[in-house]
């Protein structure tokens, strides 16, 4: 241990803090808990769930005949059932079609969701649109950290006119709202999942790269850390030692707990056009085609809820867990209510 | 009191829906409008306000493509062995503006497309009048080169000039001749296309426009339109004169004096609504008098069961379009990604895959034309036997069509490239313009039926977004892809030289090249008398007999046109060359 | 404090040159057939793609697109738009009433509903009524707006009947095209009243209210969060305590004192929640066919239309930099205890 360490506070395990008892007794955020372990699941499990109604191209490139993928799928032991659940390839995303008739059909026990506009097994969209969720929402959230990291970090470290700049940037980038420049970038990287997704971490770093500068400030600023410098530890190897791993952690909390609106980004530009490719098991896409069946003029009105009930309970039921849970680590974090 | 006043506040805020009066026609289409320059326009919406407000010198009969009614002009003859159009002029016209209709006008119009030229209009229509397809400096560069000097250029523009100078011409006030630059039996369906639409010319002159001389011609070559003042402002001949066009909305009214009477409807309004639903209800509660639908699966599911709303069809009506699944003879780029390895190795194909007649055929037993009719069309379509709108001269109704037969697809794959094809396998990717469900069905129904074939047989689907298309239909990359192409103007020719002459515009982009084709459809042009028209639809329905062989490409079926309106609507008919699919002038409440 | 609002407002133009050369350097990436996908509407222009190519010069590098477009702009010209088919500063000013009708008809409601339910929350801290709206606004925060506008339109207008879509219904704008209706602001409400066109008037707010309640529902949840926490921090103040310690009525200690010092936290949140109105109003006006900028801006990201998005970036960006700049400065006048240097 070196002599920095000796004097830093001592940190209890995370389980006995008193912050995350305050986050266990809430209520809300154990149903935010639930709600998520429940579409992990779903995602995880996606490809045993669906196994009897798997697309023609995703079975080929599983490697898989049709009569067996539901034995072999549903079975740990074989090793198709965990390279499907782990590594699926792309195709089955594409959500299978039942035809291609442009009227939906309601739940039958086959399908038990109904089919969509154009053919589209709603069930399957549903399963596997949870798997694109957790995918957009890890996938961004990690490409901001990134982003926050480098320019935060640089920004705190090296201070001076390189974090008067970075600063400056993250101000500009901050001060358009986020769907609007998400829509532009989108516009520009065209269509498809991987450039949405890198469209919406462009422009969703700013505040944890501030967050994440004033914490390192903070970090800075405190005793073990200047004793560390008085023990001359060297300035790099100090940051990466003490100051960025004691100033990152509420970062890394805070962005996230922001998978639900980064969720809900994903969507809107997925309902605006500039989402996944058509086809492709993503809830915000199924919305946008289930528009024209939402209202039945003149007819039954609840004739059609099925197409777009599951996609929009599903996005708002996915953000809510995340919300509900981010709410109550929020208020656990917030020293005000301690 | 004070919760009277409240509760009538409310109520007024929910309030009962207006209806439009019976002077008034609403029609809430799905696209917005480009330009209400004639010249300029060159898609349905604007081109459906422009055959409004303005007319050419003849028009369409109601409910027949074929048939013509002398409009501005009163008669028309061809002289000069085809190369002279003379007609003769109206009198008595005016337009919007108070001015009279002479000839003059009419010069300006046509010349003016001549002179302009933008590439995104349908100005190259005309160019049989100068012989050139592209604006005057274009063409320069092309026959200069781009290190030309200026006093080459300028000699080239002048000879450029000289020809538009007598491509028209006035006999006298009342009469105008065309000269062509070789004879052209499309010409007089040429001149109904609106580009050639008449226009005030005092009127445009005072504003801005070009001045219809020598003097600023030079100014205006290949400018865009939509930039100028005719780009939003109109002075035409037509029964409606155009109040305002603000955003997505086109707002006309009944011009009084309108030389053929004036119409029952006084009052138009056009505009572009994208969302199917806001349309719908907008029509439903009689706000709306016209909507734009979908497909025929929206008409029979939702729009039947509204009442006061009529449905509008005919077994008669067929649309002036073609359909088709393109195969790319020469498919080019490097490390192009549609084309997998670019080796008949299982993972790609070579850029000359398709030039293999069993390939052609064995993906034409692949589309399942029949899902098509039914599933997508819910019966209600048009079969197409070749690439030619089904009621035009010269189509024939009598060849076959390849529907879906997994048996002889299994055969010709079999027996393409000496059987390497079956062995081997093969990838590539089909592509469509991303949001058209039609295409991408038709690509995702080739793709199964293939793929069901031979395991070895894998074909990705794939969207391209607009952009990405245009880079690609540029590069002719693509291999396979299905296409669309509507009318220009109401000839054959405008479907027989595109989709099969090798220097047509879709055949080029196929590297498709045929000598006989060519040979018949150069010939065909030449037969502008009258009395050689048979001989001329004969060549073309030996070439849709020829083409069932060749298979340059695969026509699959299309959906039959239909009209939603509210039931009080009178006298809609459809005329597929009208944008509008009828004028408003013929229809009243 | 002229001098910091002076120095504030000359980062603007800082601001929006960084914007643009932002998006400018993206719009490098695309080759210029796809830069010419606005131009090219069809097909058939496909033979002349590379004529269009050349004539707005899609195939010039970064420094040469970015030196023509600046030109213009500095000469208050902000290009052509492709989406509205004519010149963006036309279109801005054709469109902004709409949208700022819009925004304004929901602004009101929004802070009052923020407000009131924030008040309420806090002085019924942790009681059924303080989860009870806490669950509420989780849920409103979780459902993205166009759900819930697509939700609107379909149940209330399109099932009960209720209120309209659009901005006049379509015989009405026949009606002020072909006849005197002075269009003084560009908001049919306005233009109704001055214009002695009660009708009008009523119509147009009939359809300014399913979109004014989408926004609300978006927007409200924020700021009914940050009053109730700033509530509390007041509530637990020592003038508080001693107030009712002094024997006045809790009631009136709440109203008085807490609630106007509680205020002022709210006042930071205007940024944010500008933003988050921009947002919403681009999809609310998709979906309630509504003509103003932000569906212009919607469509012009699908068909890449980047004349048209650089002027609306441009546009917002400046929107926001001014409504930040005068937050700062009404919150140094309403809490004389800041001082900016």
């Amino acid at each position: 241990m070196s002599s920095a360490d000796a004097l830093k506070p001592r940190q209890e395990r995370w389980y006995q803090s008193k912050r995350f008892r305050r986050f266990r007794r809430n209520p809300l955020a154990v149903v935010g808990v639930v709600i998520l372990v429940f579409f992990a699941t779903m995602a995880l499990m996606a490809p045993s769930l669906t196994a009897d109604r798997l697309g023609r191209a995703c079975l080929r490139d599983l490697g898989l005949g049709r009569s067996q993928a539901r034995a072999v799928l549903h079975s740990p032991l074989n090793a198709h059932f965990w390279r499907a659940m782990f590594a699926p390839p792309k195709s089955c995303y594409s959500i299978p079609r039942v035809g291609y008739s442009p009227r939906p059909k309601p739940p039958s026990k086959k399908y038990p969701m109904g089919i969509a506009s154009g053919g589209y097994d709603i069930f399957y969209g549903i399963v596997w649109g949870a798997r694109t969720s957790f995918y957009i929402g890890v996938l961004v959230v990690g490409v901001v950290m990134l982003i926050a990291t480098a320019v935060g970090g640089a920004a705190g470290l090296f201070g001076g006119w390189l974090d008067n700049l970075l600063m400056r940037l993250v101000d500009v980038v901050y001060s358009i709202p986020s769907l609007v420049l998400a829509m532009v970038f989108a516009s520009i990287f065209g269509r498809g999942l991987t450039k949405t997704m890198i469209a919406i971490a462009l422009v969703a770093w700013p505040i944890y790269a501030r967050m994440l500068r004033g914490n390192i400030l903070q970090v800075k600023a405190q005793d073990y850390i200047s004793a560390a410098h008085a023990l001359g530890a060297g300035n790099l190897r100090l940051f990466f030692k003490h100051i960025l791993p004691n100033s990152i952690g509420p970062m890394i909390i805070l962005a996230s707990l922001d998978i639900g609106a980064i969720v809900i980004t994903a969507s809107t530009l997925a309902f605006l056009g500039l989402g996944a490719d058509v086809g492709y098991a993503d809830w915000g896409q199924m919305i946008s085609f289930a528009r024209s069946w939402i209202s039945n003029p003149g007819g039954e009105p609840l004739k059609y809820w099925f197409v777009w009930f599951w996609p929009s309970m599903a996005i708002a039921m996915f953000v809510l867990g995340w919300n509900l849970m981010g709410d109550a680590v929020r208020d656990a974090l917030d020293p005000r209510s301690q | 009191m004070k919760r009277l006043i409240v509760l009538a506040f409310a109520l007024a805020l929910i309030g009962a829906a207006l209806a439009t009066p019976k002077d008034t026609y609403v029609f809430l289409q799905n696209s917005t409008f480009d330009s209400l320059d004639p010249v300029q326009a060159y898609d349905g919406a604007s081109i459906g306000v422009v055959e409004n407000v303005y007319e050419t010198l003849y028009t369409f009969k109601k409910g027949t493509p074929g048939e013509y009614t002398p409009t501005l002009a009163t008669s028309y003859e061809v002289t000069n062995n085809g190369l002279s159009y003379v007609y003769h002029l109206r009198k008595g016209v005016k337009f919007h503006s108070g001015n009279p209709m002479t000839c003059k006008d009419v010069k300006y119009s046509v010349q003016r497309n001549l002179v302009t030229m933008p590439g995104d209009s349908g100005a190259w229509i005309f160019g049989v009048l100068t012989g050139y397809g592209n604006d005057a400096m274009t063409e320069a560069k092309k026959a200069l080169g781009d290190n030309a000097s200026q006093a080459d250029i300028d000699k080239f523009l002048d000879a450029y000039w000289k020809k538009i100078e007598d491509a028209v011409v006035c006999d006298d006030m009342y009469t105008v001749r065309f000269n062509l630059s070789h004879p052209d039996v499309a010409f007089f369906a040429k001149m109904l296309f609106t580009g050639a639409a008449v226009v005030d010319s005092k009127w445009a002159i005072a504003h801005g426009a070009w001045s219809g001389t020598e003097k600023d011609w030079k100014d205006w070559i290949g400018v865009d339109l939509r930039t100028g003042y005719l780009h939003n402002h109109a002075s035409g001949t037509g029964p409606y004169k155009l109040v305002k066009w603000d955003g997505n909305t086109v707002i006309a009214e009944a011009f009084d004096g309108y030389w053929g009477g004036e119409p029952a409807i006084k009052k138009v309004l056009v505009q572009g609504v994208e969302e199917e639903a806001t349309r719908l209800e907008a029509l439903r509660r009689g706000d709306a008098d016209r909507v734009d639908v979908s497909n025929w699966a929206t008409i029979n599911a939702k729009v039947k069961q509204m009442s006061g709303v009529k449905v509008w069809s005919d077994s008669s009506w067929s649309p002036a379009s073609a359909h088709v699944v393109f195969f790319n003879f020469d498919v080019q780029g490097e490390n192009n990604p549609y084309t997998g390895s670019g080796k008949l190795d299982g993972n790609g194909i070579p850029h000359d895959f398709f030039t293999d007649i069993n390939v052609r055929k064995a993906f034409a037993y692949c589309i399942d034309q029949d899902a098509i009719f039914n599933d997508l069309f819910e019966g209600h379509g048009a079969w197409y036997t070749m690439a030619l709108p089904t009621t035009w001269p010269g189509y024939d109704p009598t060849i076959p069509i390849r529907k879906l037969d997994l048996d002889k697809a299994e055969e010709y794959f079999k027996k393409a490239w000496g059987g390497k094809v079956w062995d081997k396998g093969f990838k590539l990717t089909i592509t469509y313009n991303a949001g058209n469900t039609e295409r991408q069905t038709v690509a995702e129904m080739i793709k199964a039926n293939v793929e069901s074939l031979n395991p070895k047989f894998k074909i990705d689907v794939v969207p391209l977004q607009w952009s990405d298309y245009l880079k690609a239909a540029r590069a002719k990359s693509l291999p396979i892809w299905p296409l669309g192409w509507g009318a220009d103007y109401a000839d054959p020719d405008n479907f027989i030289h595109p989709f099969y002459h090798s220097e047509g515009s879709l055949a080029k982009r196929q590297s498709f090249k045929n000598p006989e084709f060519d040979k018949m459809i150069e010939y065909a042009r030449t037969l502008v008398k009258p009395e050689q028209q048979q001989e001329r639809y004969d060549i073309y329905k030996k070439i849709g007999r020829m083409a069932y062989d060749i298979l340059p490409n695969v026509p699959y079926p299309l959906q039959a046109p239909f009209i939603v309106t509210r039931d009080n609507l009178k006298g809609v008919y459809y005329n597929s060359m009208i944008s509008g699919d009828f004028y408003w002038k013929d229809i009243s409440k | 404090m002229l001098n910091y609002i002076i120095r504030r407002s000359l980062q603007i133009p800082m601001v929006l040159f960084v914007l643009s050369l932002i998006i400018v350097g993206l719009m490098q990436l695309l080759t210029p057939q796809q830069r010419a996908a606005a131009f090219v509407k069809s097909d058939k222009q496909i033979e002349h793609l590379d004529q269009i190519i050349k004539k707005y010069h899609l195939d010039e590098g970064f420094l040469v697109q970015y030196e023509l477009w600046a030109r213009e702009v500095l000469r208050g010209n902000l290009g052509f738009s492709r989406i509205s088919k004519e010149p963006v500063t036309t279109t801005i000013r054709k469109r902004l009433p709409a949208s700022m009708e819009l925004a304004l008809s929901a602004f009101i409601p929004i802070v009052l509903v923020g407000v009131w339910l924030g008040t309420i929350a806090a002085t019924h801290r942790d009681g059924i009524l303080d989860q009870a709206l806490r669950v509420v606004a989780i849920i409103g925060w979780s459902l993205p707006t166009f759900v819930m506008a697509i939700w609107l339109v379909a149940w209330v207008y399109g099932g009960l009947g209720w209120f309209g879509i659009g901005r006049l219904p379509n015989s009405m704008l026949i009606d002020l095209a072909t006849g005197h209706f002075h269009r003084y602001t560009g908001m049919y409400t306005l233009d109704g009243l001055l214009n002695g066109r009660w009708d009008v008037f009523f119509q147009a707010l009939k359809r300014l209210v399913l979109p004014a309640t989408a926004l609300v529902i978006v927007v409200s949840a924020g700021i009914m969060r940050v009053m109730r926490s700033s509530m509390l921090d007041e509530l637990g103040k020592d003038y508080v305590r001693t107030a009712r310690a002094k024997g006045l009525m809790q009631k009136a200690v709440i109203y008085k004192h807490a609630w106007r010092n509680a205020l002022i936290p709210v006042i930071t949140m205007a940024g944010p929640m500008l933003g988050r109105m921009i947002g919403g109003i681009v999809v609310i006006e998709l979906i309630f066919n509504f003509p103003g900028l932000g569906e212009w801006a919607a469509k012009a990201a699908l068909q890449l239309d980047m004349t048209t998005l650089l002027a609306f970036v441009m546009l917002i960006g400046l929107i926001m930099a001014s409504a930040n700049l005068l937050v700062d400065i009404a919150y140094v006048i309403v809490d004389p205890r800041i001082r900016y240097e």
